[in-house]
């Protein structure tokens, strides 16, 4: 199967790169597939999870916290806010953070902003799918 | 002249300041190499946003949005000067703050200060500037989260009016030895422009989700931060370059400083010794007689 060239780069470091046949995004309006060979694309994400297949056809699953991603056909680039690979991901952590969110959304006294406890949430859930499909 | 007991005392005193500033350019040399890591590893994405933002530029006229926004009368301005923790780093520092005092000056309009690090805060808020946040960073370099905070900071007093024009005077790390001290625009954002020919080379037609106004507003508070980010991680790969540079050349000048007190010394012990042979010769010579 053809394959093209996968990789997601926070601000900070190039969480991974890799060839991939297929994979899946969780784009602003909803979840998109690339293949090889897709038309040029530029799409905003929002936090989820980043599901591919590699050259071996093993499945693997990165959390996002939201991001823009680019294909040109022949590769695809995931610019991601904070990315986590499956290997990397914190269960207890992600738990804490989404009881500290939904305190926040509650109305209890925290130093989120509702529209950051919002996001926070999306964010979290991500990291607890990722930490499932393990 | 100085007694020998005195000069073993400065010679020892050398010797002790040697092994200190020895020990601290290792030290920066090995935050340096760390700090360049970062910078490398920065890159793409630094690069990759930029990318982004011609292309959604090219798709057509830019909407208008509230980080954009250019207004035609500006009346105060906020400079964000980035300046190390500590000193013993050469003229990094005295380079960032000529530079930012010289800025200042030549500005007409109210200014105040956004200072990150200890120095430039000293600096301006001793010489009655209004310094109207101050921010530390961690002497291992700046993280992700120092970078939002500012950023997040900068953006609040654009947006709410507070101030119409926000620069930023950091240190480009050019090399271990130099690195220039630049001032810049952050906001209003200067998008990047496509220049004349570099259009045809792209040549790509892409499809944009959500429409390209859209996607610009969701970009550009991340461009802020890509070039906040930089512009800190550079600045600390300065600080940590020039560092090793200044510690260097004291470890040199104090070994040179211990190479002519130890000869000093033993010119005075020479002499001491030659000084009591000549008693002695001259006290036999006295009694022979």
């Amino acid at each position: 199967m053809a394959t093209y060239k996968l990789s997601v780069v926070a601000p900070d470091r190039t969480v991974f790169e890799d060839e991939v046949s297929a994979s899946t995004f969780p784009a602003v309006y909803g979840y998109l597939g690339i293949w090889s060979n897709h038309e040029p694309m530029l799409v905003a994400l929002k936090p989820g999870l980043i599901t591919y297949t590699d050259a071996k056809n093993q499945l693997h699953f990165v959390s996002i916290s939201g991001g823009f991603l680019e294909t040109s056909g022949t590769s695809a680039i995931v610019l991601a806010q904070d990315a986590v690979r499956s290997s990397e991901v914190d269960l207890a952590q992600a738990e804490a953070d989404l009881e500290e969110a939904k305190r926040a959304l509650r109305g209890e006294a925290s130093s989120m902003t509702i529209t950051e406890a919002m996001h926070e949430v999306e964010k979290a859930t991500a990291r607890l799918q990722l930490a499932r499909k393990k | 002249m100085a007694t020998l007991k005195q000069i073993r005392q400065r010679i020892r005193a050398a010797k002790n300041t040697q092994s200190i500033t020895r020990a601290m350019k290792l030290v920066a040399a090995a935050r340096l190499t760390k700090a360049k890591n970062r910078v490398e590893e920065a890159r793409p994405y630094s690069e990759k946003m930029y990318e982004f933002i011609l292309s959604v530029g090219s798709a057509g006229e830019l909407p208008p949005h509230p980080l954009l926004d250019r207004r035609p009368n500006v009346k105060k301005v906020a400079l964000v000067l980035i300046t190390a923790e500590r000193g013993l780093c050469g003229s990094y520092n005295t380079n960032l703050l000529k530079t930012a005092q010289r800025w200042l000056d030549t500005q007409s309009t109210d200014k105040t200060l956004v200072s990150v690090g200890k120095k430039g805060n000293l600096f301006f808020s001793k010489r009655g500037y209004e310094v109207s946040h101050a921010f530390t960073v961690p002497t291992a370099g700046a993280d992700l989260s120092d970078a939002v905070t500012l950023t997040n900071t900068i953006s609040e007093m654009f947006t709410n009016g507070e101030v119409d024009a926000v620069y930023l005077c950091y240190s480009k790390f050019i090399s271990a030895i130099r690195q220039e001290p630049k001032v810049i625009q952050l906001l209003p954002i200067e998008p990047p422009q496509l220049e004349e020919g570099e259009a045809a080379s792209q040549g790509k037609e892409y499809a944009f989700e959500p429409k390209p106004e859209d996607l610009l507003t969701l970009l550009l508070p991340k461009y802020l931060l890509t070039v906040t980010y930089q512009a800190l991680l550079e600045s600390s790969a300065s600080e940590h370059g020039s560092r090793m540079t200044a510690m260097s050349s004291a470890t040199d000048n104090a070994g040179k400083m211990i190479g002519e007190l130890t000869l000093t010394a033993n010119r005075v012990r020479q002499a001491a010794i030659t000084t009591e042979i000549l008693e002695i010769v001259a006290g036999a010579e006295a009694l022979k007689s």
